[in-house]
């Protein structure tokens, strides 16, 4: 009788869980026409920057994603046990060069570095890729001499940014790497990637397959997390608030380094936007430039998936002086 | 069945659908720039692969895994651009936004103005910069009453002169969240617009107190064009 009783109970409560799961979403769509949300300027800004974001950036986690599994999946065991036996002397400069063949940008570079920390590179070597990848890649730097030619700045931007980005990936590395893999990465259920081939996936190409769409889905919703935060920045804090800070080149840094945070763009795009920033020095617009493919909203929240909570406040320690610093000679030298 | 994997399914699948129906609908160019559209190309050719080897998979009975609550949540995540798009259908970036994205700063050395391209069109970039620099001016032929044509939408941005409205078009590079608003101040006799009403306005530029404002002689209001940026 009791258990009878607890199906009916337990009938009743999934009834009613997909009653509201279904009436959710035609209560919201009701309430923002209601409302008039649709016609508000700020959420239309807001939606736009939003999808924008997400729509762009996540082909980039694919992008990351498909490499991570192929390297996972394709290059044998023994290929990453050589390179950790290397110096790591050896092993970040190599890590760094890596990054500029690997031509995507912060979203996509992510993964790769946790595929290869996990497969036993040492974790400077696989930070110092992450890092450099998204500022040292020829794309980036292309679009970079692009933007900047234009001011007839081109090949001194992209030597700025080039260097400093170098700069920046070798000593985040070194400084934050010294912890080890399992001190650095959060652990994942897919980590025990043995057993996960054995149990799943009778063929390369499945595992490949597997590998792919597991990593494309645990990091996408962070993506889409950050992405939120960001649309809603842009399309509620104005930039005005920093016009201000541009007659003092650190405080023009500090602000430039704000504003490519809240703006979470896309390294293959920033410098376009960065020259915009006309009345801002010079060095101040570097900063912005390595800065943004190092932290911003959506990489938050990439790096909380990937990472231990502590590797965020270690890398926002070593690359605001680095970069503050690195913005600051620049400026001078080009004087 | 596999709850799990048929989650996946879904989300794959209408990611991959999604990034279609942007490219055909041509909703592509309100969000992503020119320079990036291969990577919705790219997303919905591997999402559209990846959905049919988890549909493969799914076919098999590979091992059933249960949906989590949090595994609910963070696929549902994945919905949220969809639903976004679906209350909030073609959004643009208006007048309030190009307030929001100018940092309030007017002018700038002449060795930042660009170096000009020799016979490439006047619009509003070039306006901006002819107004900063004598020599990009003069190296395009911007004169006084330089006839030009120009399509965007109308501003009135603080301490614009009397009389006058600002014509405003955003130029995006890789995606809607890095666009950049140029505007031109119009001189028009006619009358005033509102805020975010799509204009073209042709006219003879006219330099006044060393920035180019835009003599109106015909302005024709319009639907927003398919491509909102420059």
């Amino acid at each position: 009788m009791a258990a009878a009783e607890a199906l009916v109970l337990r009938r009743g409560i999934r009834l009613r869980t997909w009653a509201v799961t279904g009436l959710s979403p035609a209560l919201v769509f009701a309430l923002v026409r209601i409302f008039g949300v649709d016609d508000n300027q700020s959420a239309q800004t807001f939606a736009l920057v939003f999808t924008a974001i997400v729509a762009e950036a996540l082909p980039f986690v694919l992008l990351g994603a498909f490499a991570a599994a192929l390297l996972e999946v394709y290059v044998p065991d023994r290929v990453f046990d050589r390179i950790a036996r290397l110096p790591v002397a050896l092993q970040l400069p190599a890590a760094a060069a890596g990054g500029f063949a690997f031509p995507v940008c912060e979203c996509g570079s992510v993964p790769v570095a946790r595929r290869l920390i996990a497969k036993g590179m040492h974790p400077s070597a696989g930070l110092t890729f992450m890092i450099a990848s998204p500022i040292f890649n020829p794309i980036v730097l292309g679009s970079t001499w692009v933007a900047y030619n234009a001011r007839g700045l081109g090949l001194e931007m992209v030597l700025g940014r080039a260097g400093l980005g170098l700069v920046l990936a070798l000593v985040a590395g070194w400084a934050i790497g010294t912890e080890g893999a399992h001190g650095l990465l959060r652990p994942r259920s897919d980590d025990c990637d043995h057993d996960h081939d054995a149990s799943c996936c009778s063929s390369k190409q499945e595992s490949f397959s597997s590998h792919l769409i597991d990593d494309f889905l645990y990091m996408g919703k962070f993506l889409i997390l950050g992405a939120a935060l960001a649309a809603t920045m842009q399309a509620l804090v104005p930039q005005s608030l920093i016009g201000g800070a541009a007659s003092s080149a650190v405080i023009a840094s500090l602000a430039l380094m704000a504003v490519a945070f809240i703006s979470s763009l896309c390294s293959e795009a920033d410098a376009f936007v960065a020259v915009s920033f006309t009345p801002f020095p010079i060095g101040s617009q570097l900063a912005f430039l390595v800065f943004g493919p190092v932290l911003d909203f959506k990489l938050l929240f990439l790096y909380g998936a990937t990472f231990k909570r502590r590797l965020l406040g270690s890398l926002v320690m070593v690359a605001i002086p680095v970069i503050l610093a690195g913005a600051l000679w620049f400026e001078v030298a080009l004087r | 069945m596999n709850r799990m994997a048929f989650a996946r399914l879904v989300v794959l699948a209408l990611w991959s659908v999604f990034f279609v129906w942007l490219l055909v609908s041509g909703e592509v160019y309100r969000y992503i720039g020119p320079r990036t559209r291969w990577v919705v190309v790219f997303g919905a050719v591997v999402l559209g692969l990846a959905a049919i080897v988890q549909a493969r998979s799914l076919r098999r009975g590979a091992s059933a895994t249960q949906l989590s609550k949090s595994e609910v949540v963070a696929l549902a995540a994945f919905m949220a651009p969809m639903a976004v798009i679906v209350l909030i259908p073609r959004p643009g970036l208006g007048s309030e936004a190009a307030s929001r994205k100018s940092t309030g700063l007017v002018g700038a050395a002449s060795s930042f103005v660009p170096v000009p391209e020799r016979g490439s069109d006047v619009s509003f970039p070039e306006i901006k910069y002819a107004s900063e620099s004598s020599e990009y001016a003069y190296a395009l032929g911007i004169t006084d009453g330089f006839e030009v044509e120009l399509t965007g939408f109308v501003t009135h941005p603080d301490g614009g002169p009397e009389g006058t409205f600002a014509l405003t078009r955003f130029a995006t590079f890789c995606c809607a969240a890095d666009a950049v608003p140029y505007s031109v101040t119009v001189d028009s006799e006619e009358e005033d617009y509102l805020d975010d009403s799509w204009l073209t306005v042709s006219g003879s530029l006219v330099n006044e107190g060393g920035e180019y404002l835009l003599q109106a002689e015909r302005v024709t209001e319009i639907e927003e064009p398919d491509n909102p940026y420059i």
